[in-house]
C-alpha cells in the first residue's frame, strides 16, 4: 500500500514556531496578518538563540527595526581605530559589547552583507590609518605599529604590502612625487 | 661623552617578542644613556642574575604572565637572593587586575606599570621610571605610589 502525506504548511510553521517558542520561554501573540508580535522587552541573546533554532527549520525572523547592524559596526570600527585606542583590544569583543550581539551572529551577517570579513576590513581601516601616520612623518614605525595594534613593525609592513601591494617605502616615493 | 660604566643597566623579562621590541624602540626614542639587556622568562632571569653579580642591573622591568617562570615567581626569587634584595624592580604587564597589584606589592616590588595603549605613553612611562629619584621614592614610600599612573 502507498502512502501520501497531506501537509499544511503554514499549521507546520506554526507549530514549529510555537513549540520554539514554549521550550525558549518566550511570550508571543500572531496578529491577523500572519506576523508574528514578540514581546518588546526580548534580549538580543534570546533573539539570537530563537532564530538560531528556528534557521534550521528554514524559518528566518524579519525585524521592522530600520538598525542597521553592518553600518554601526563600520562606524564603530573607524572610530575605534582614528580615536587611537585599539592597543591591546579585542575588535571580537568590543563589539559584541557595545552592540549586544554576539560575535559569531555579528561576524556572520557582515559577512553574508558586505563579502568581506570584519576581521579584513578591521585591517584595512588601519592600514588607511597607517597611509596617513607615514606621510605625516612624525612618527616611528614602531610607533604606528604598537599604537595601531599590530604585533610588530614587520608585521605591520607585511599587511600593509598585501593590502595596497606596495611597501612602505614605495608608497612614500609614489605619494610624495 | 659618557663611558660605558655611566650608562644605567636595565634588564627587561618578557615573554612576548615583540613586546620586548616596541620597548627596545621606545626606551632608544627617550634617548637616554641605557644599556638594555632582555630575557624571555623568570627562569633565565634568576639563572642571569645568579651567574655573575656583575650581571645585576640598575633596574628590571618584569612581565608577569610568562611560561616556566612567571613574574611573580621571579620576583620573589629576586627577594631571597641575598644580593638582590634591593633590586628596583619594576612590574610591567598588561594586568591591571588589583589583586595582581597587591600581590606584587606584597611581595616587594618597587612599582607597577600598566603597559600603556600608546606608545607615547610607553615612552613618557619609561623615561617617568628610568628618571626617577629613586632614594626619595624609597624614603618615602607609599602603597598608593606604587600603581604608576602617567
Amino acid at each position: 500500500m502507498e502512502y501520501s502525506f497531506i501537509v499544511d504548511p503554514e499549521k507546520m510553521v506554526s507549530e514549529v514556531f510555537r513549540r520554539t517558542m514554549v521550550a525558549a520561554g518566550v511570550d508571543f501573540e500572531i496578529l491577523k496578518d500572519g506576523t508574528i508580535k514578540l514581546p518588546e522587552d526580548l534580549s538580543n541573546e534570546k533573539l539570537e538563540s530563537i532564530s538560531k533554532e528556528l534557521k534550521d527549520f528554514g524559518v528566518k525572523i524579519q525585524t521592522n527595526d530600520n538598525r542597521d547592524l553592518v553600518e554601526e559596526i563600520k562606524i564603530y570600527i573607524k572610530k575605534m581605530v582614528y580615536d587611537g585606542n585599539i592597543r591591546n583590544v579585542k575588535i571580537s569583543e568590543l563589539l559584541s559589547n557595545k552592540l549586544g550581539f554576539s560575535y559569531p551572529y555579528l561576524s556572520n551577517l557582515f559577512s553574508s552583507k558586505t563579502f568581506t570579513s570584519i576581521e579584513n576590513f578591521y585591517i584595512l581601516v588601519r592600514i588607511e590609518k597607517v597611509k596617513e601616520l607615514v606621510l605625516l612623518e612624525n612618527a616611528s614605525l614602531s610607533e604606528i605599529a604598537h599604537d595601531l595594534n599590530f604585533s610588530s613593525v614587520p608585521h605591520l609592513s607585511n599587511q600593509f604590502k598585501k593590502v595596497t601591494g606596495l611597501t612602505i617605502t614605495q608608497y612614500l616615493k609614489f605619494r610624495k612625487k | 661623552m659618557k663611558s660605558e660604566m655611566d650608562k644605567l643597566k636595565i634588564l627587561l623579562v618578557d615573554d612576548d617578542e615583540d613586546d620586548r621590541q616596541f620597548f627596545a624602540d621606545a626606551l632608544e626614542g627617550i634617548e637616554l644613556n641605557t644599556d638594555l639587556h632582555q630575557l624571555e622568562n623568570g627562569k633565565s632571569c634568576m639563572e642571569f642574575l645568579l651567574s655573575d653579580e656583575k650581571n645585576t642591573p640598575d633596574l628590571v622591568f618584569l612581565d608577569l604572565n610568562m611560561p616556566i617562570m612567571n613574574g611573580f615567581e621571579c620576583l620573589e626569587a629576586i627577594r631571597n637572593t641575598p644580593h638582590l634584595k634591593d633590586l628596583l624592580v619594576a612590574i610591567y604587564s598588561t594586568s591591571s587586575a588589583e589583586r595582581d597589584i597587591e600581590e606584587t606589592f606584597e611581595k616587594g616590588a618597587n612599582i607597577y606599570i600598566k603597559k600603556p595603549s600608546s606608545f607615547s605613553e610607553l615612552k613618557k612611562s619609561l623615561k617617568q621610571v628610568v628618571k626617577m629619584n629613586w632614594a626619595y621614592h624609597l624614603n618615602d614610600f607609599k602603597k598608593e605610589n606604587f600603581l604608576l599612573k602617567i
